[in-house]
């Protein structure tokens, strides 16, 4: 019996290690498996603005018009459209595109869509400045509205997700609330299942109106929070593609002959901010101290590794009017720091506070930022904060030095500034720095109204210069995409952000 | 027994009704604005006003509670999640499976593992093989789960490649999440076996029963085990709820999706509604856990039978 | 003096409360058990008792000695608590002494743990680290300690309304498992180490009420307690007197493992990413960082987990030696 007993222990004890088990392969051709690093929150286009959920409405939603590469404009659901003057806007829609659901969509769902953004508060900041009862439908198939002012950068915004084109009969039969767990739109793919944190299955649909139709049959967004698991899934074949691979597993990816590395430029910056309605900090000689006492470009190397770039500029540089690509990182100065201090009034150094969100990168610049601010006399106590009470926080005015990233929702120099400048956007519109500024002002309303061309461009080229003698914002950083997948992927085009329509994507064989 | 049953559960009513009130408590008067957090950033002030008064939160405090309790006994509605604007009943029955599936797996693995050990290290106490699943038993106590679930990713989803490292539908995923999260309570529970096991071993009736000449391995299963084997359910118990417990901090790092990550994910977005309906749920099974406990106890030990009137 | 008669006297006297409970916590609960030194007599001196609290601490330390694995566990001990008090002196670098050219370095004779990706030397932040979990693991136990006996010695002592009362919230408190507890008390409070110590404290509190309450309630009625009511002392000096020192030996195995246990919540804490932030140099918080790297630079998640597992080792096996030791049942 003894013996028995022990053989039986020793079996199990083999067989729970001994569960040697085979990867996942991808299942054919017929269905993509993408690892996202997160969940989406909402599948309604105005119920929520962040990336994870636009990325996943990508596939199943579409707007009006599109951006190309260089930010132009290309017709989707609408065929044509003009612009009689500077607030109203004209569609000719397209005829025959079919919703999920088999209905028709016509000019009356664009105006309900258009409505419902109008006033839903997460995307107020985009579509809120549509003017109340202004829409118009002539016919089926044509939609007139405008705005309450003129807004050069409006036009694009109607790419971004928010404006994506939801059926009205599907919505008033799943209620409001119930729309964004299932969605219609008209898209290349058609919401199947969402299992919350694990995976959302899409399946195409047949009666898109597009051409060509997607390639494949399941979309399988799978949700890996962990970056080095997202790789290991990659390389066992049980994804064919991974969002957000970590600098460290590039080269591992680069160097696998079955894998391949995507990578594009994102619109994002992050940045330091100084919030000038704070002691000491409203003295510029304080803030221009503090910025000769970082070494960003170190700083950037050091936390990203070769991921990104570090910013010169308040928008990134391959955007329109930006001037970013023609400036150079501040250069660090550590006795210039001091000297700036002594100036201010602040000859034994000073104590500030760094609030920052959680997310690892923005901990780690912190780290930096205090041991090399340490070095200038200035010695900063670092608060971290999960994001909603880090936004409160912001918009409450009580920070001091804080780290956040701006990506603005179209490529357009007024949506990128706007929100972070405008001293009527201080607080929760997006302007935590309380920036209040006569000539910012002046220079951003200008922006606003001018037409694209020459005039514009001059207008931004002296608004960046301002601010960077202003130094409200320390430039940290400009984000970059880069996305694993297995070689057989065609066809793949990342998006500056982070909206990649991988509907499009190919197999080769 | 069906009287005792029903009188545990209705015991169980105050107890909830306090966590409840606690948890409420605790989180109504937390930081941060709901509204807010349910509406976004962006959101205007008139819109974030419109929004407290549809939530209620302008209501006085215990009118709150009331309707929060009359939602969850009449209409089982645990709220709707700020972020995603779902009800949170559903949002936690969809993460629920995972979660008893880890541990129950966890579980069995510390049964079926670490009684016989323990058995086997009684019987052949100070052996060789005793003193070294002891030590190996002390570092499992010692050995924090979030630590041994990345040593495990290191060893076999790195460096050997045998097993995912993430989610949680097929079979081969389970595996090192119910390894890591189950290594202590098979350290646990090995040690109770054994101790419980030495205990009765030198007790009188299986002296007794070993001087009338019965077969060795009949007393060690009839007699003894059958007695060790009280305290040990007992344990399971308890290790349940420290499972429930630990199964969060395995989901974070396998990437599972269980009650854990989500409510990790709605502690860091400030979604209140699906915090305290987690920490309920999980109070709920914590106690329904506890009660079959209870029941098997009387299954194993007559003697307990009787109090059951 | 001769103690092992009078202690057979007072059990003779002592009612018949058998606490319900854990099993295993039983043989705290049952005072006959317990070392018969440990009992206090209503007519010494006070040079008595100071003798016979030498006599007992010496018997208890010679058969904690003759525990192997208890000692290893005290030198482990010994050693933790004095690099945290001379870590400035022990450590080679700053705890925050970054280090561009340095950045995850592999182990190496400048760095004999490596460096993590601030070019910080592992071994120094797990030496500075020590202080704070050495911290957290006496503010928790400090808190739970406190509340926890207060309520426990109340609800024995009055019993009634006042133990209904707290034991029904002990109750409460009890059905959540407290990793979740202390959660969402996180989530109510916000993170940071002083929230970090709370949640982790207030959620240890029921194992030391229960224990408290049960070992008063077989104490109260016994000769030298009625003793000492009948003199007219007060009830804050009858149980801080009287009582406490009797069930000292389950609240001082209960708060080791405790200790333990506190420090491995909140390294789960910080882990998960709600105690404390890196760059701190917390154990769970650089565990939490270095699974990001643990591909590559697997040195930063071994050796911070492996002084985990050591301290947390240490406790539990010098808790079970003092469980041991304290328990005369288990003289072999």
């Amino acid at each position: 019996m003894k013996k028995h007993l022990s053989l039986l222990l020793a079996l199990l004890v083999c067989l729970s290690f001994l569960v040697v088990a085979r990867p996942v392969q991808a299942e054919g051709h017929d269905t993509l498996t993408v690892a996202t690093a997160y969940d989406a929150i909402t599948l309604d286009p105005v119920a929520n603005n962040d990336s994870p959920s636009s990325h996943a409405m990508h596939q199943i939603y579409q707007g009006l018009i599109d951006l190309d590469k260089e930010s132009n404009p290309i017709p989707v659901l609408a065929e044509s459209w003009e612009l009689p003057d500077d607030v109203t806007y004209v569609f000719h829609l397209r005829k025959g595109v079919k919703f999920h659901n088999g209905e028709e969509m016509k000019a009356e769902d664009v105006a309900f869509s258009f409505e419902r953004a109008r006033k839903a508060p997460a995307v107020a900041h985009i579509f809120g400045d549509i003017k109340e009862g202004s829409f118009e439908m002539p016919d089926d198939y044509t939609i007139k509205f405008q705005l309450n002012k003129p807004n050069t950068g409006f036009f694009k915004c109607l790419a971004h997700a928010s404006g994506f084109i939801v059926s009205k009969k599907a919505v008033e039969e799943e209620g409001e609330k119930k729309f964004g767990q299932n969605p219609v739109g008209t898209g290349p793919f058609k919401f199947v299942e969402w299992k919350k944190n694990d995976h959302m299955t899409f399946e195409r649909f047949e009666d898109f109106w597009g051409d060509p139709k997607p390639a494949y049959k399941t979309m399988i967004l799978r949700v890996i929070p962990e970056a080095t698991n997202r790789t290991i899934e990659l390389e066992s074949g049980a994804v064919d593609i991974a969002y957000e691979l970590t600098p460290q597993d590039i080269e591992r990816v680069e160097s696998n002959p079955d894998l391949q590395v995507l990578r594009v430029p994102e619109y994002s910056t992050q940045y330091l901010g100084l919030n000038l309605s704070q002691k000491p900090l409203d003295d510029i000689r304080v803030r221009q101290a503090i910025a000769y006492g970082l070494d960003m470009k170190a700083i950037d190397a050091a936390v990203w590794r070769g991921v990104g770039k570090a910013a010169t500029g308040p928008f990134e540089g391959s955007m329109q009017y930006s001037i970013a690509n023609d400036m150079e990182p501040f250069a660090r100065d550590v006795e210039k720091a001091k000297e700036l201090l002594k100036e201010a009034g602040y000859p034994d150094g000073l104590e500030l506070t760094l609030s920052t969100n959680e997310k690892t990168e923005r901990v780690d610049m912190a780290g930096w930022i205090k041991n090399m601010l340490a070095e200038c006399g200035i010695s900063v106590k670092i608060e971290v904060l999960e994001w909603a009470a880090y936004i409160e926080k912001l918009e409450s005015g009580e920070q001091q030095m804080f780290q956040i990233g701006w990506t603005p929702d179209a490529p357009d120099a007024d949506m990128a500034l706007w929100p972070c400048f405008h001293s009527s956007a201080k607080g929760a519109g997006g302007n935590y720095v309380f920036l209040e500024d006569e000539k910012v002002d002046k220079l951003l309303e200008d922006g606003r109204k001018t037409p694209d061309g020459e005039e514009r461009a001059k207008i931004y080229k002296e608004f960046q210069e301002y601010i960077d003698e202003l130094k409200p914002w320390i430039y940290e950083h400009n984000g970059e995409v880069v996305i694993g997948a297995a070689k057989y992927i065609q066809n793949l085009e990342p998006s500056p952000y982070a909206w990649h329509p991988i509907w499009k994507v190919t197999f080769a064989d | 027994m069906i009287k005792y049953i029903i009188k545990r559960l209705l015991l169980l009513i105050p107890v909830m009704l306090g966590v409840s009130l606690a948890v409420f408590t605790l989180l109504h008067f937390s930081n941060g604005d709901p509204a807010r957090a349910s509406l976004g950033q962006n959101a205007s002030e008139e819109a974030v006003q419109a929004e407290r008064e549809r939530l209620g939160l302008n209501d006085p405090f215990f009118v709150q509670y009331g309707h929060y309790l009359e939602n969850i006994v009449f209409h089982f509605d645990l709220g709707e999640s700020y972020r995603s604007h779902k009800p949170v009943t559903k949002e936690i029955l969809d993460a629920a499976p995972a979660t008893f599936k880890l541990a129950s797996l966890a579980v069995t693995l510390a049964v079926v593992v670490g009684v016989p050990i323990g058995i086997v290290s009684a019987i052949h106490q100070y052996s060789f093989f005793d003193n070294i699943m002891m030590i190996f038993a002390l570092i499992g106590i010692s050995m924090p789960v979030f630590w041994l679930g990345l040593l495990l990713i290191i060893f076999f989803s790195v460096q050997l490649g045998w097993l995912p490292s993430s989610g949680f539908t097929h079979f081969n995923q389970m595996i090192l999440p119910s390894i890591a999260l189950g290594a202590q309570s098979v350290a646990v529970i090995t040690r109770m076996t054994r101790s419980n096991m030495l205990e009765v071993i030198h007790k009188d009736y299986i002296r007794t029963a070993e001087a009338k000449g019965q077969k060795h391995s009949v007393i060690i299963w009839k007699h003894a085990l059958g007695n060790a084997l009280i305290p040990i359910i007992t344990i399971i118990g308890i290790q349940f709820g420290q499972l429930l417990g630990g199964a969060l901090m395995t989901e974070v790092i396998f990437s599972i999706p269980g009650i854990g990550r989500l409510m990790v994910d709605a502690i860091k977005a400030r979604d209140i509604p699906i915090v305290l309906g987690g920490v309920l749920f999980v109070a709920v099974a914590f106690a329904c856990v506890n009660l079959i406990v209870d029941l098997l106890y009387a299954f194993v030990d007559p003697r307990i039978k009787s109090q059951y009137t | 003096m001769n103690s092992k008669i009078s202690v057979k006297a007072l059990s003779q006297n002592a009612p018949n409360v058998q606490p319900t409970g854990v099993p295993d916590e039983s043989i705290y609960n049952d005072p006959h058990i317990y070392d018969p030194l440990t009992l206090e007599h209503a007519e010494e001196d006070g040079n008595d008792r100071r003798k016979r609290r030498f006599r007992r601490l010496a018997e208890i330390w010679r058969r904690l000695r003759r525990n192997k694995l208890a000692m290893v566990g005290l030198v482990i001990l010994a050693v933790l608590i004095l690099c945290a008090i001379f870590a400035d002196y022990v450590a080679p670098y700053k705890a925050n002494q970054f280090d561009m050219g340095a950045l995850f370095a592999k182990p190496s004779r400048q760095h004999i743990f490596g460096c993590d990706n601030f070019g910080a030397d592992i071994f120094s932040r797990l030496i500075y680290g020590s202080r704070i979990s050495l911290r957290i693991g006496f503010i928790c136990v400090g808190i739970a300690l406190v509340i926890g006996v207060s309520i426990g010695a109340l609800c024995g002592f009055f019993g009634g309304v006042v133990d209904i009362v707290f034991m029904r919230l002990i109750d409460i408190f009890q059905a959540i498992p407290d990793i979740l507890l202390a959660i969402a008390i996180i989530a109510a409070m916000g993170p940071g180490l002083a929230n970090l110590m709370i949640a982790v404290g207030i959620a240890a509190i029921p194992a030391y009420a229960r224990i408290v309450r049960a070992s008063v309630l077989s104490l109260r009625e016994m000769e030298f307690v009625e003793a000492a009511r009948a003199t007219g002392s007060n009830p804050a000096r009858i149980i801080f007197k009287h009582i406490l020192p009797n069930c000292l030996a389950p609240i001082i195995v209960q708060a080791t493992l405790g200790f333990a246990y506190a420090i491995l919540n909140a390294a789960g804490m910080s882990f998960i990413g709600l105690g404390l932030e890196p760059p701190t140099p917390e154990w769970g918080a650089m565990l939490s960082t270095a699974r990001g790297y643990i591909r590559d630079y697997p040195h930063m998640t071994l050796f911070p987990g492996l002084v985990i597992v050591l301290t947390i080792f240490a406790l539990n096996v010098v808790g079970d030696g003092l469980r041991d030791a304290l328990d005369p049942r288990m003289k072999r």
